[in-house]
C-alpha cells in the first residue's frame, strides 16, 4: 500500500510541492539561522580552538573570557608544571594594542605571542610559513584581519604594520579563525609580543596545558583553583565560559525568534496543507476503508507521505543552507562560518517531527471518514 | 511517466546526498594536537618546576688589575683553562723599567757613598790612633787630639748613614720590581676563562672593570628560581633535572648544592626593562651532574625539582 | 449450519435504523426482512431516498443497525470487532460505485489491484494478475491507462475488475450504471451478469434505472423503509429482454 500512498501524494503536484517547499523552507530557516548564531558565538572561542595543543586554561580568577583577560604573574607557568596530572603547560601571551599601516590605517588588534622553545598556538597558514614569525619583528595576521587593515589588496610578503614605535613585517597570512571582536589577529613571537607589551604589567595572559591522557580532569582543575585562587578549566569549559558570557549580553534572542518563526511556519503550513490533501483526497481514502484497508495500513501510508515529504524537503532546505553558508564563507570575516552536524541533526528532526504531527492530525481526520458516505455522490 | 516521475525525488537526494557530505566536511577539527616541538615536561611524580641559569660552581670572577694601565698583551683567550697563577695580561711596563734603573742606579751610588765614608773613617782613624801614639803633650796638644777623636765620631755616623741610604735604595728598587710582577695579572683559581674583552692597548683603570671573566666550569651549577609560594614544598637534598629552553627531551640530572639564604625580588629573565616584577624566589643551586652536559653557562633552563606533594593531593 | 443460511448469502431480519435525534430524528429503515441468495443477481429498488443505500451499508458492514440482525454466508456481522469486520469485508466484499471511486493516481491495472494490495500480496502479482481481469472484461489494452483518459463505461469497468479481483463471495453495487450512458450502462450490466454471477457468489444491485431490471434474478422493491414485495424473474424473460 506504501507505492499507493506515495502515487496519492505525487499525484497532487502543488500539494506535494506546497509540502516539500514548507518543510524545505522551515529546514533553510532554521539551519541557516542556528547556524549563524552558533558560529557567531563558536566566534568567542576561536582563540581559544586555535591552541590546538592544550586542553587546559589557566587564567586570573576575574577573567571571564578569552577577550578580556587579566594577566597572570610571570611564574604562574611554572606553579601550573608543578601539578600532578600536567603534561606540559606553556604561557600564553596576549597584547591588545593598536597597529597601524603605511597608509595611515588604524585598528585595535590582538597580538598573540607563540613561545619560540615549544611553539605551541602556531597559527595554520594560508599564506607563508608560520616559521616566519620567529624572525625579530615578524608576524602574520589573520584574512579577515588583513583585509581590515589592508582594504582592497592583495598579500605580499614584507608589507608593515606600526605598533607602537616598532614596525613588524607581515609574512604570510594565517588560517587563524575569525576573532569575536573582529579585530586582527597577529601572531609574533613571544619576545617579540613580550616588547610590545605596553599597557600591562604582566606578560603571561593565560597559562595552557595539556593533561595527561588518563588523568581525571576535573580532578586536576580543581585542584590548581583550590592551591593557587586561579581559574583552571578544560578548553571546552573555557569556550563554554566564554560562549556564555556573550549569549547573556542577549544577542541569541534574535536568532531564537528566527528559528521560532521557521518551526511555526513548517508546522503550520505543512498542518494544513496535509489537512487539505486528506480532503481533497477524501473520497480515496474512504473508498481504500470501504475496500478493507485497515487503519493500520492507512496510517503506514500517511506516515509513508510524511516521510517522502521529510526527505524531499530537508534534503532541499538542508542543501540550500549548505548552498547559502557555502557561499558566505568567501566573505573573510564569515570564513568561520558552517553548519555544525548537531545543529543540522536537531533541525531536521524537529522539522521530521513537526511534519510527522501534521501528519498525525491529517490521519486524525482520515479515522473520522465515515466509510459509509462512500455511497454519498 | 516513471523518469519523470523520479526526477524531483532523484534531486532530493542529491540535495541531501550534497549536504551531508558537506556538513561532515566543514565541520571543525577539534582533536587535540601535538606541539611543534616538545614543550618540557616533568619525570617526577610530584614537582616544583621553576627556571634557572647556568652559572660556573665558583660563580662568574671579575678579574681585575692592581695597577692602572694600558694593556700590553692579553695571554688567554675565552675558553682557555687557567690554573691559579697562569698569567691573563700583562700591563705595558716601560715606565716601571725605567724606575727600576733609577733605582738601581740609586743603589750603586749609595754603595759608593758607603765605600767613601768607610774610608774617611779609616783616615781619621789612624790620626787619631798617632795622636794617642805621641804621648807627650808638648808634641801634640790635647786640642788637637780631641778634634782628631770628634772627626772620627763624625765619620762613624757618615758611614751609618750611608749604609742607611743603600738600605733605602734597595728597598725602592724592590718596590718598582713588585709593581712589575703586578702588572701581570694572573688566576686566582683553577678555572676557565669565560670572556676577554680586553685587548692590547686598552685602558685598564683596576677598578670593577668585567672585561675578563673567569669561572670554575668543573662542575657547572644552575640557580633556579623558585616562586616563595612553592618554598614548603621543597626538601633540601632532592633530585632534580633540567632541560635546556627549546630542547625539552633532554633531561641532564641535577644534585641538590644549596639554597641561597636571600629570597629575592625575581630577576626579569625577558630581558624587558618595562617588565615590573611582582614576585620573589628563592634561589637553589644545582649541580650539573654529566661532565658533559649540553649547556653553556648563561643558557635559560627549565627545571624540575622532586617535591612533597600538596597537601590536598596526598 | 442450516440449509437457509448456505443458500443465502445475505440474510435480513427486523432491521431498524434512524438517523439524528429527538424532533429531527427520521427513521430510515422501518423493519426490512430480506435475503439474497448465491448464484443470483439481486436488485433493490425505490425511489430516492427510500433507505436503498442505508440498507445496503448495513448489509456491507459499513454501517450498524439500530435493532436487527444481518448475517453474511451465516456470519454475524455484530459479533465481530471492528478490525474483523474490515478484514471480512476485504476478503469478502466487492464493491462497485455510481461515481466509479478510482484513485485518480493510479493506473487501472493499479486500481484494480487495490484489494488484493491491501490484503497484502505483493504489487507485481497483484497488478499482474489485476491485468488479466481487466482483460477478461476487454480492457487489456487499457491496463496501464490513468483514470482520467478512460471514459465512464471503461472506468466503471475498471471498478468492476477491482470489485472481482479477489474473488469476493458477494459484490455490493449501488447504482452501477446511474453515471452512464445506456449503451454503456448495459454493456457493464451485461459484464456484471456474465462475470460477476456465480454459483458461490451472490450480487446486490441497487439501481433506480429501470432499463437494466431484465438483468435480476430477483428484484426486491422499497419504499419509506420498507420492502414493499420482491419478485423474482424467469431466466428466459431476462434472456429475451437481454440485447446480445
Amino acid at each position: 500500500m506504501i507505492p499507493i500512498a506515495i502515487s496519492m501524494l505525487r499525484h497532487d503536484g502543488p500539494k506535494f510541492m506546497a509540502l516539500v517547499l514548507a518543510v524545505a523552507l522551515a529546514a533553510f530557516l532554521t539551519q541557516n539561522q542556528a547556524s549563524i548564531l552558533s558560529a557567531f558565538l563558536g566566534m568567542t572561542g576561536s582563540q581559544i580552538r586555535d591552541v590546538r595543543e592544550a586542553n587546559l586554561w589557566v587564567m586570573e580568577p576575574d577573567t571571564e573570557c578569552f577577550d578580556q583577560a587579566k594577566p597572570l604573574k610571570q611564574t604562574a607557568v611554572q606553579t601550573i608544571r608543578g601539578f600532578s596530572g600536567i603534561e606540559w603547560a606553556v604561557p600564553v601571551v596576549k597584547v591588545d594594542t593598536n597597529a597601524r599601516t603605511e597608509a595611515g590605517k588604524l585598528s585595535t588588534v590582538t597580538l598573540l605571542g607563540v613561545p619560540e622553545d615549544s611553539r605551541v598556538g602556531e597559527p595554520r597558514m594560508k599564506l607563508g610559513d608560520a616559521s616566519a614569525i620567529y624572525r625579530r619583528d615578524g608576524a602574520v595576521i589573520d584574512p579577515g584581519g588583513f583585509s581590515l587593515l589592508f582594504p582592497g589588496q592583495t598579500f605580499k610578503s614584507g608589507m608593515k604594520v606600526r605598533i607602537h614605535d616598532e614596525w613588524l613585517t607581515l609574512h604570510g597570512i594565517s588560517d587563524a579563525a575569525p576573532p569575536f571582536t573582529g579585530f586582527p589577529v597577529m601572531h609574533v613571537s613571544q619576545t617579540t609580543a613580550m616588547r610590545l607589551n605596553r599597557a600591562e604589567a604582566r606578560a603571561t595572559t593565560f597559562v595552557v596545558g595539556r593533561m595527561l591522557p588518563n588523568a581525571d580532569q576535573q580532578a586536576i582543575t580543581a585542584a590548581i583553583r583550590r592551591e593557587t585562587g586561579w581559574k583552571a578549566m578544560t578548553r571546552t569549559e573555557f569556550e563554554n565560559a566564554s560562549y556564555d558570557y556573550y549569549a547573556a549580553q542577549g544577542v541569541p534572542n534574535l536568532f531564537y525568534i528566527t528559528i521560532a518563526i521557521g518551526f511555526v511556519v513548517g508546522i503550520a503550513f505543512t498542518g494544513q496543507t496535509f489537512l487539505m490533501f486528506v480532503k481533497e483526497n477524501a473520497r480515496a481514502f474512504t473508498t481504500l476503508k470501504v475496500l478493507g484497508v485497515t487503519h493500520g495500513q492507512l496510517g503506514r501510508m500517511m506516515a509513508a507521505q510524511a516521510g517522502l515529504v521529510v526527505f524531499m524537503g530537508l534534503g532541499i532546505g538542508t542543501a540550500l543552507a549548505v548552498g547559502v553558508t557555502e557561499a558566505a564563507k568567501l566573505m573573510p570575516f564569515l570564513r568561520a562560518l558552517y553548519i555544525p552536524w548537531e545543529v543540522a541533526l536537531a533541525c531536521g528532526g524537529v522539522i521530521a517531527a513537526v511534519t510527522f504531527l501534521a501528519a498525525g492530525f491529517a490521519f486524525n481526520k482520515v479515522l473520522k471518514l465515515q466509510p459509509a458516505d462512500v455511497f454519498r455522490s | 511517466m516513471k523518469i519523470k516521475g523520479l526526477i524531483l525525488p532523484l534531486v532530493a537526494a542529491g540535495c541531501l546526498v550534497y549536504a551531508v557530505v558537506s556538513i561532515a566536511q566543514t565541520q571543525p577539527t577539534r582533536e587535540l594536537t601535538h606541539p611543534p616541538s616538545s614543550p618540557p615536561r616533568s619525570t617526577f611524580e610530584n614537582t616544583v618546576a621553576a627556571v634557572g641559569l647556568v652559572e660556573p660552581s665558583s660563580e662568574a670572577i671579575t678579574i681585575g688589575s692592581h695597577l692602572p694601565g694600558i694593556v700590553d698583551s692579553v695571554l688567554v683567550k675565552a675558553g682557555d683553562p687557567a690554573l691559579k697563577g697562569t698569567p691573563l695580561f700583562t700591563l705595558d711596563v716601560r715606565a716601571l723599567k725605567a724606575q727600576r734603573s733609577v733605582a738601581a742606579a740609586q743603589v750603586s751610588q749609595a754603595t759608593a757613598q758607603v765605600s767613601v765614608a768607610r774610608e774617611s773613617l779609616t783616615q781619621a782613624r789612624r790620626r787619631l790612633d798617632s795622636a794617642n801614639a805621641l804621648n807627650d803633650p808638648r808634641a801634640i796638644a790635647t786640642e788637637e787630639r780631641a778634634d782628631r777623636a770628634s772627626e772620627v765620631s763624625k765619620l762613624e755616623a757618615s758611614l751609618a748613614s750611608a749604609e742607611a741610604s743603600v738600605e733605602l735604595a734597595k728597598a725602592e728598587l724592590g718596590a718598582v720590581e713588585t709593581d712589575l710582577e703586578r702588572a701581570t695579572v694572573t688566576s686566582p683559581i683553577d678555572g676557565r676563562v669565560l670572556q676577554v674583552r680586553l685587548r692590547a692597548g686598552e685602558f685598564i683603570d683596576g677598578g670593577a672593570d668585567s672585561r675578563l671573566i673567569l669561572g670554575r666550569t668543573d662542575p657547572l651549577h644552575v640557580r633556579a628560581d623558585v616562586d616563595e609560594f612553592e618554598i614548603p614544598r621543597l626538601k633540601p637534598g632532592s633530585r632534580a633535572t633540567a632541560s635546556p629552553r627549546g630542547k625539552a627531551a633532554v633531561h641532564i640530572d641535577l644534585e641538590f648544592v644549596r639554597f641561597e639564604p636571600l629570597v629575592i625580588p625575581k630577576r626579569s629573565l625577558t630581558g624587558d626593562s618595562t617588565e615590573r616584577v611582582d614576585t620573589r624566589v628563592l634561589q637553589a643551586i644545582y649541580r650539573i651532574v654529566p661532565a658533559d652536559a649540553p649547556v653553556f653557562i648563561g643558557q635559560q633552563m627549565d627545571i624540575f625539582i622532586e617535591a612533597s606533594p600538596r597537601q590536598s593531593e596526598s | 449450519m442450516n440449509a437457509e443460511t448456505t443458500t443465502n448469502a445475505v440474510h435480513c431480519s427486523a432491521i431498524r435504523k434512524s438517523f439524528g435525534s429527538g424532533e429531527t430524528r427520521t427513521e430510515v429503515l422501518r423493519g426490512i426482512d430480506f435475503t439474497a441468495s448465491r448464484g443470483e443477481m439481486t436488485f433493490l429498488v425505490g425511489p430516492s431516498g427510500c433507505g436503498k443505500t442505508t440498507l445496503i451499508s448495513i448489509i456491507a458492514g459499513l454501517l450498524t443497525a439500530d435493532e436487527g440482525h444481518v448475517s453474511l454466508f451465516g456470519e454475524d456481522l455484530s459479533a465481530l470487532s471492528p478490525r474483523e469486520q474490515i478484514l471480512f469485508r476485504r476478503r469478502n466484499l466487492g464493491f462497485v460505485f455510481q461515481q466509479y471511486n478510482l484513485l485518480p493516481s493510479l493506473t487501472a491495472a493499479e486500481n484494480a489491484a487495490v484489494p488484493l494490495l491491501a490484503a497484502g500480496m505483493n504489487r507485481k502479482t497483484a497488478v499482474a494478475r489485476a491485468s488479466e481481469m481487466l482483460d477478461q472484461l476487454g480492457l487489456g489494452h487499457r491496463v496501464s491507462a490513468m483514470p482520467r483518459v478512460l471514459s465512464g463505461g471503461q472506468q466503471q469497468r475498471v471498478a468492476l475488475a477491482r470489485a472481482l479481483v479477489h474473488e469476493p463471495r458477494l459484490i455490493v453495487c449501488d447504482e452501477p450504471t446511474a453515471a452512464l450512458d445506456h449503451k454503456s450502462g448495459e454493456s457493464v450490466m451485461n459484464l456484471l451478469a456474465t462475470s460477476a454471477v456465480h454459483p458461490d457468489r451472490a450480487v446486490l444491485v441497487v439501481t433506480h434505472d429501470n432499463r437494466v431490471f431484465h438483468f435480476a434474478h430477483q428484484i426486491a422493491h422499497m419504499d419509506d423503509g420498507v420492502i414493499t414485495h420482491v419478485e423474482q424473474q424467469a431466466l428466459n424473460s431476462r434472456l429475451q429482454s437481454s440485447p446480445s
